[in-house]
């Protein structure tokens, strides 16, 4: 058995420099991967999953090192080894790949040369030119790339981000690693992509025997994916076992909670909300169409974002716009926020068209409709406090400053931060807190509407869930409608009444959660939900008839 | 993926025609402005036009400013005055020197070879020092060798060129006796063909080294932080994570990309580089363009100024136009972007 | 507060800022230290460096050289400053209103700004100072009329870059006016790597100045470094002195210069909080 062990990670530790909120980055962490399994190492940012990986082959930053413990490659340690061992074993035995895979790749160089290098790297003699050609393109078809003559002329920017974790893949697998080192490799792709190259690492792995220690945040891509769990928290092992032990049955409260936290893996909350009523919001014939001038002579690149949308959101109602990149749900959300004009189409709020007003008039309808964004780290100016980001809205509406002030601090308190939060600026709080501030914001203005847009897909999944819990409650409290849009399936199952799957700038179906998580209509819909990591394990509101539907 | 295979396979030829097309657009557009703005400048100097033109000297008689108000019909209302003049330029009619009693575009026809050469070595010399040095320094960041490259570019960056070159001078012509320090060519030697290129190359030494180190240390500090940059990015790790050496890296992987930024900046420089040739050939006597500005300059002898402008202007835009198809060349992209 | 202090901890920073101070305090005290006119003679002609009350010597006419370089300093920090002031005035109003209202607008005052880095900067200044006189004041504005694009290209990037943030978007929505919104949120964070840019913008113009100077056409009735060293240059075998010594008081003040505007760079965007929040 032991014969089997490739990697073997005995009580590492990696030391932060000084002046961090810890020690070390990885202190006295201990794993190991098998011949022929895939182990995958989950945490939440800073748990030092990704440190872990590039210690093994020597690629960390160059403010980290290696404080203690050994790093056991087929035996041998391979912790301390000098420069020319790990160069040898970089791309040879152990080779990796990264998370986002567009700077992952040499913008400069095609991909075939980039490819190539790593087969000339690592081979003695050099092989003839025909004798590379023949390889690179035998690789680029085992990733399945399609038409591979003319792929390897092409440059990284060229390909689909889902192609270019194709055709790093197909780098890693040049040299017929025994070893594949995976660092949140799904990460930056679409669900759909993600299924697809979750199945092509699995099947390489099985075809070659490889071992591959795979680094995700995602439970539901280790229940998909990993023979093993070691999971991390803040830079130590705190349980590991096999999937089934760890997922099924985790003994650490951390890992408990964790899994708890996945979306869509809690039981499904009473969905009758009993909301009827006119529509509150109605938006209809909404086209979006970007166009680019790239100077004289050059025909304007254009892209549709939005094609002939209709939506409507009912008092108190919560709808999901859910689709991959490009789908155009984001714009859809800002056009309904007006940031952004639409071509066409009309948007009836509260009996007038909101797409028509201007000046005051469209000012004194914005508050009714507000929004949070995604990224909590950029929504709020690092030049304003807290406090004031909050209370300027209603004071724009003519709300005295003190009261204004009072109300932003009841409503800190309200979404779970101290009142005083309000003197301080955004960069003393973390991601979730933000989020927490950003929220709000946007209530301070007592809103009809709230567009959430991805407010949840920045967070780790502990916070994630805060928040949803969060907004859950506040939309009751408050009466709010709500417009959530996201790229994530669960997320939408946890929260909304309604889901409306976007594709391409066009809705593919709309139905509320139930139905389009049991009887989905639309082929794309089934797709989406058939990428769901984990679904064999977490599964949506109604767990039992999906499993159902899809082994139907 | 078939867009893919076009945008590979047929068009790159297509996108360098219409690089080419755009290239002349602002050619003609730079071109007629500054004729314009010439025309505009003309008028507004103190005292009649034609006095301007003349030379502002005084001595030019009637019948000589009679003789150019018919020709430039300064009479007539300003479009037409205008438009006149942009005909004039436009069949390469640049006026006529009374001070020097030469047609300006023969003066400037003389002068521009030396020019040519002054400024076209400065800027090889430059670039290529510049990118060599960077990236020296760029990969030994934080060693001594990088903290010298720094003071030493943050030293030249703040001098004045004029100043250094007559500095050079004092230490290599005047103390050490090394190198001539003014004139293009020794004048009353005999020489061989091959002497006389020695002997001009030697000229060239302190001038082209002067134009040229300004702009040099803006290269190396920027390819110096361009090559850092560069070194955090993904694909370097990626890099590494093959199995290349140092070396590898640096040469296949971090040069090209860190390149970039300075062939950027390279070209929005030109103007400076021509600029500085103006206080150079003052200097070392070079009998270019920049010593024709200065001697214009002296003697207020407009249309000779006003043709210099445009004629250097327009060496700008060819500088220009060769650090964009450097560009291009090192950075597929951009025409692969444009013709897809 | 803050800022100041990290500042006050920035060594290339603070080498910078006390030869700048030295300089300013050497231009006000002109007048104090040396009472005679640097105009006049005071000495006989051609003396070396450390002659009887000449510190660098004096020049072909007997003035002073030492005499000369403090009242340059008045004349170069004069324009530096007031040159660049001009610059900011145009370029951050043509750089602000292109960045914030885009579309057609913005490639107008682009193709302007282009236009304007195309065309050799020192050989308009040139043009400018030999047709409108070489006062003063014309001196400034020729400087400020070639100096500005850098700063319209820079001001226009960071609004156009502000404008699509999240945090200005909230501020949309939450209903402040256009007008609240570009001053409030995108002026304030604007402005640092503005200030930054402004700063070295001083340093070029201090050069441009002392290069129309050495061309002859500064103004005749200042004394300043450029002029100096033109007048001086043609006796260089002799006297290396009178060109050697305001040369180095140019260098020295734009190296102070550079220094504090690197000095600002490092305070006013510190890159250190970006890489963190990315860790």
């Amino acid at each position: 058995m032991n014969d089997d062990i490739l990697l073997a990670v005995e009580n590492l530790s990696v030391a932060l420099p000084k002046g961090g909120d810890r020690g070390h980055a990885v202190a006295d962490v201990s794993l190991s991967v098998r011949r022929n399994e895939i182990v995958c190492l989950v945490g939440e940012s800073g748990s030092g999953k990704s440190i872990t990986a590039h210690a093994v082959l020597g690629l960390l930053p160059s403010n980290l090192s290696i404080g203690g413990g050994a790093i056991r490659f087929r035996g041998a340690d391979i912790a301390h080894a000098d420069e020319g061992t790990m160069r040898g074993l970089r791309g040879g035995a152990i080779s990796m790949i990264f998370q986002e895979p567009l700077s992952a790749l040499n913008p400069l160089a095609r991909v075939g040369d980039q490819i190539a290098e790593a087969i000339v790297t690592h081979a003695s003699p050099r092989p003839s030119r025909a004798e590379l050609d023949a390889r690179v393109l035998e690789l680029i078809a085992a990733v399945g790339l399609p038409e591979p003559a003319t792929l390897v002329r092409s440059y990284p920017f060229q390909l689909s981000g889902g192609q270019r974790q194709r055709v790093m893949i197909a780098m890693a697998m040049s040299n017929n690693p025994a070893l594949l080192l995976a660092d949140e490799p799904t990460t930056a792709l679409d669900v759909t992509t993600q299924k697809q190259i979750l199945a092509l690492i699995r099947r390489l792995q099985a075809e070659r025997g490889m071992g591959v220690l795979f680094i995700t945040h995602d439970f539901g891509v280790v229940a998909d994916i990993a023979d093993r769990v070691v999971v991390m928290r803040g830079g130590r092992v705190v349980e590991q076992g096999s999937v089934d032990e760890v997922l099924r049955r985790p003994k650490d409260d951390y890992t408990k909670a964790l899994i708890a936290a996945v979306p869509g893996s809690r039981p499904a909350a009473e969905r009758d909300r009993h909301l009827d009523g006119e529509p509150l919001l109605d938006a209809r014939g909404l086209n979006k169409t970007f166009v680019t001038a790239q100077g004289l002579f050059r025909p304007h690149r254009t892209v549709p974002a939005v094609r002939d949308v209709a939506l409507s959101l009912r008092p108190r109602e919560t709808v999901a716009v859910v689709g991959e990149s490009g789908s155009g749900k984001s714009t859809l959300g800002r056009i309904i926020m007006r940031l952004v004009e639409p071509d066409a189409g009309a948007v009836e709020f509260a009996g007038m068209d909101f797409l028509q007003l201007r000046g005051s008039q469209l000012r004194a309808m914005r508050r009714k409709v507000q929004i949070v964004f995604q990224d909590p780290f950029a929504a709020l100016d690092p030049r304003q406090k807290v406090g004031d980001a909050i209370a300027r809205g209603p004071m724009a509406y003519g709300v005295p400053p003190a009261e204004a002030i009072a109300d932003a601090k009841r409503l800190l308190a309200r979404v779970g931060l101290e009142a005083s939060a309000a003197e301080r600026y955004p960069h003393e709080f973390s991601g979730g807190q933000r989020q927490r501030i950003c929220i709000a914001r946007a209530l301070a203005l007592k809103p009809m509407v709230l567009v959430a847009d991805e407010a949840v897909s920045a967070l780790d999944v502990s916070v994630q869930a805060q928040i949803l819990d969060l907004l859950a409650e506040l939309r009751e409290e408050m009466n709010l409608a709500m417009l959530f849009i996201t790229h994530d399936l669960r997320v939408a199952a946890e929260i909304a009444d309604r889901i409306v799957v976007m594709r391409r700038g066009e809705i593919v179906e709309q139905g509320d959660t139930k139905s389009v998580f049991t009887s989905p209509q639309h082929p794309y819909t089934r797709a989406l939900l058939d990428a769901i990591p984990g679904r064999s394990l977490f599964a949506g509101p109604e767990a039992a008839a999906t499993l159902d539907v899809m082994t139907a | 993926m078939r867009a893919l295979a076009l945008s590979i396979t047929g068009s790159r030829g297509v996108a360098i025609a219409i690089a080419i097309a755009q290239w002349l657009v602002r050619f003609v557009a730079v071109v007629l402005v500054i004729a314009t703005f010439n025309f505009v400048l003309v008028h507004a100097a103190p005292g009649d036009p034609a006095q301007v033109m003349a030379g502002q000297s005084g001595s030019a008689d009637e019948q000589m400013l009679a003789q150019l108000r018919a020709e430039y019909g300064l009479d007539k209302p300003y479009p037409v005055q205008l438009a006149i003049y942009l005909k004039r330029i436009v069949t390469l009619d640049l006026g006529y020197s009374y001070r020097q009693q030469r047609s300006v575009l023969s003066l400037i026809a003389e002068r521009l070879p030396a020019t040519l050469l002054l400024t076209c070595s400065a800027f090889l010399l430059s670039l290529v020092a510049g990118v060599s040095l960077g990236t020296l320094a760029g990969v030994r960041a934080g060693k001594w060798s990088d903290t010298a490259l720094t003071i030493i570019s943050l030293f030249l960056y703040a001098m004045p060129v004029f100043w250094l070159g007559l500095m050079l001078v004092l230490l290599f012509s005047v103390k050490l006796d090394w190198l001539p320090a003014f004139g293009y060519v020794s004048i009353g030697v005999p020489m061989t063909p091959f002497e006389r290129v020695v002997d001009i190359a030697a000229h060239m030494v302190l001038p082209v080294v002067s134009l040229g180190s300004v702009l040099m240390a803006i290269y190396a500090r920027l390819m110096r932080s361009a090559i850092i940059d560069v070194a955090h990015q993904d694909f370097i790790k990626t890099a590494r994570a093959k199995g290349l050496k140092r070396g590898q890296i640096i040469f296949r992987h971090m040069l090209r990309n860190a390149v970039l930024p300075v062939v950027t900046v390279a070209g929005m420089q030109a103007g400076t580089l021509v600029g500085g040739s103006v206080v150079i050939e003052t200097v070392f006597a070079w009998p270019g363009l920049g010593r024709l500005t200065f001697d214009s300059v002296l003697q207020r002898d407009y249309p000779l100024m006003l043709g210099i402008f445009l004629v250097m202007s327009v060496i700008v835009i060819v500088l220009n136009f060769l650090t964009d198809t450097i560009y291009r060349i090192v950075d597929p992209r951009v025409s692969l972007r444009a013709a897809s | 507060m803050e800022r100041l202090k990290t500042f006050l901890r920035h060594p290339t920073g603070m080498i910078g800022l006390v030869i700048l101070m030295a300089v300013v305090v050497l231009a006000v005290l002109a007048p104090t230290l040396f009472p005679d006119d640097p105009w006049e003679m005071v000495a006989a002609p051609f003396q070396p460096p450390a002659s009887e009350g000449l510190p660098l010597g004096s020049d072909m006419l007997g003035r002073s050289v030492a005499a000369g370089i403090a009242y340059g300093a008045r004349v170069s920090l004069t324009i530096g400053v007031a040159s660049t002031l001009a610059a900011l005035c145009i370029g951050v109003t043509i750089g602000a209103i292109a960045g914030y209202f885009g579309g057609k607008v913005d490639d107008l005052m682009m193709r302007i700004t282009e236009l304007f880095q195309t065309i050799p900067g020192f050989v308009l200044a040139i043009l400018l100072v030999a047709t409108i006189g070489p006062t003063l004041t014309n001196v400034i504005i020729s400087i400020g009329a070639v100096s500005w694009p850098p700063l319209a290209r820079l001001t226009r990037a960071e609004f156009m870059r502000l404008r699509g943030r999240e945090f200005v978007q909230a501020a949309v929505c939450q209903g402040q006016a256009p007008m609240v919104v570009a001053l409030r949120h995108i002026l304030p964070n604007a402005i640092s790597p503005i200030i930054v840019t402004g700063s070295l913008t001083i340093a070029t113009a201090i050069l441009i100045e002392s290069a129309l100077s050495f061309m002859g056409l500064g103004d005749p009735n200042l004394m300043s470094w450029g002029l100096m060293i033109g007048a001086s240059r043609t006796v260089i075998r002799q006297a290396w002195w009178m060109s050697m010594f305001p040369g180095i008081a140019i260098v020295l003040t734009v190296l102070a210069i550079n220094l504090v505007g690197e000095g600002l760079n490092d305070t006013l965007n510190p890159r250190i909080s970006r890489k963190a929040r990315k860790a």
